[in-house]
């Protein structure tokens, strides 16, 4: 990587700026190159402090996890940035929302790159969640001390797929509307549930008004906030439970 | 920068799988000596703000053949696994179109009505089943009987060679989810009926 060279430039400007204390305040060591630094790099920075200062070699190798489960945070991090742009020309009604989507595609600034982009992280992220529980079921991961995290590992599968059925419904296309209508009634065939649930569901007997704005609460708000505590949890927990499992 | 291969891979192997599971990082004895004294080469303009004492948390003197730094080894795949999917979510928004079709309109029925593709296995199951019966069992049963698994699944052993006839039978429940869903996905027309993709045509959007 580096050649324990971090930062002697030659440029005035450069090493004026690097020896200000604004950025030395920011930066509180150089570009790190020795173990010590290195440690110090992930240790005292809030985000990488996610990680311990040292994991175990095995763990790195790619076809150990193949990264899904990275790649399935990854992707609601992704998720979260394009969702919040999509916000400020989405307004969940039903007499505008097709319109909105329909002036997202044709003249907002990246707005159809922007929607697009959500659409396939959206079911790209659906593929990896499921990818990442068969690899863990694989490894055996879920034994002890990790079965608690596999529990929410599945809570985290069903807010996936929560995610994505909710937001299937915003574009308020007929895919969106029939897709939605078929989808939420083999959630209501439950004998004794069904005009509770369906109502609790919809907001209504069918599809409609009310559906649009529950789904949007749930899918902006509600869910992703539930999800990512539940991610602080299940990242917490593998820490705790004494990092990547293994090597098998 | 590369990984060496450890020279005595399978004694340290054997270190690492007895060591108990459930020791929280850095618990005493396992501590490591404190970390070297600022000074070294290449540090010469760090600022010392503060000196924080840390026994037992920065693992710098950890042996370093069973594990490999955080900074770079970990964080080098991450950041380049982050910008693959990146590059693939540029280039898939960019050729690939979301679909949009026409205003959501309750009088017109499309011809086939399918829910989203994940759970395009679950509406080819309530074909084959009382509604009443699938509808309510499939999801409660798929969820519950995936959180109960740790707590069924007691034997002591990890790997997948060891406990071949639950690896198989999860393999074959996801697979057969996996073809549920493909007919759902491809198979299923009009009215439901059975669709050959290659001479009828998709009746699927994603
Ligand atoms: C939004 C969904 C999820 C995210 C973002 C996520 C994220 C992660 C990450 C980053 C890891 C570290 C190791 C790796 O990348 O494989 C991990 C490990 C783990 N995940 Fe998930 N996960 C999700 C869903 C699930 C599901 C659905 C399950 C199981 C039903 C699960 C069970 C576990 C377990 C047991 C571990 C520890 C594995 C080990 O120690 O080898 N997770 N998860």
């Amino acid at each position: 990587m580096s050649n324990g060279e971090p930062h002697s430039d030659g440029n005035p400007v450069v090493r004026w700026v690097k020896e200000s204390s604004v950025w030395r305040s920011l930066f509180r060591q150089p570009y790190p190159t020795t173990s010590r630094t290195r440690s110090l790099a992930v240790f005292n920075n809030v985000f990488l402090h996610l990680h311990p200062v040292r994991v175990k070699r095995h763990a790195v190798r790619y076809t150990y996890t193949f990264g899904l489960g990275g790649i399935s945070f990854f992707l609601f991090l992704v998720l979260t940035v394009t969702g919040l742009y999509l916000m400020f020309f989405y307004v969940p009604s039903i007499s505008q929302a097709y319109q909105d989507i329909q002036t997202i595609e044709a003249t907002v600034a990246f707005g159809a790159f922007v929607r697009n982009m959500h659409r396939w992280a959206a079911h790209l992220m659906v593929l990896t969640v499921f990818l990442h529980m068969i690899r863990v079921f694989y490894h055996g991961a879920y034994k002890p001390p990790r079965e608690f995290n596999w529990v929410i590992g599945v809570l985290l599968l069903f807010f996936t797929l929560a995610l994505s059925f909710t937001g299937y419904l915003l574009p308020w296309d007929q895919i969106a509307y029939w897709a939605i209508t078929v989808g939420t009634q083999m959630a209501t065939y439950a004998p004794l549930l069904s005009s509770e649930s369906s109502f609790f569901i919809l907001g209504g007997v069918q599809v409609g008004q009310g559906t649009l704005l529950r789904f949007y609460v749930a899918h902006v708000i509600v869910f992703p906030l539930i999800a990512a505590i539940f991610m602080i949890v299940h990242f917490w927990r593998i820490r705790k439970d004494g990092g990547i499992s293994g090597p098998v | 920068m590369t990984i060496e291969k450890r020279p005595n891979a399978t004694a340290d192997k054997n270190v690492l799988t007895q060591a108990p599971e459930r020791a929280p990082v850095g618990s005493p004895g396992a501590g490591p000596k404190l970390p070297g004294p600022p000074g070294v080469p290449g540090t010469e303009r760090f600022r010392l703000l503060a000196y924080v004492k840390q026994e037992s948390m920065v693992r710098v003197d950890k042996r370093p053949d069973e594990t490999v730094l955080t900074w770079p080894h970990l964080l080098r795949i991450e950041f380049l696994g982050a910008m693959l999917i990146t590059a693939l979510l540029v280039v898939a928004s960019v050729m690939i179109p979301a679909p949009l079709e026409e205003m959501a309109n309750p009088a017109v029925t499309p011809h086939v009505a399918k829910a989203p593709w994940y759970f395009l296995g679950l509406q080819e199951l309530l074909s084959y089943f009382n509604p009443t019966v699938a509808g309510v069992l499939v999801m409660p049963v798929y969820l519950g009987g995936l959180m109960l698994i740790p707590y069924v699944d007691r034997s002591p052993f990890k790997a997948a060679r060891d406990r071949k006839m639950f690896w198989i039978f999860f393999l074959c429940v996801m697979i057969g989810g996996l073809i549920v869903t493909f007919i759902g996905m491809f198979f299923r027309g009009p009215g439901w009926n059975w669709v050959w993709p290659w001479v009828e045509g998709l009746y699927f959007t994603l």
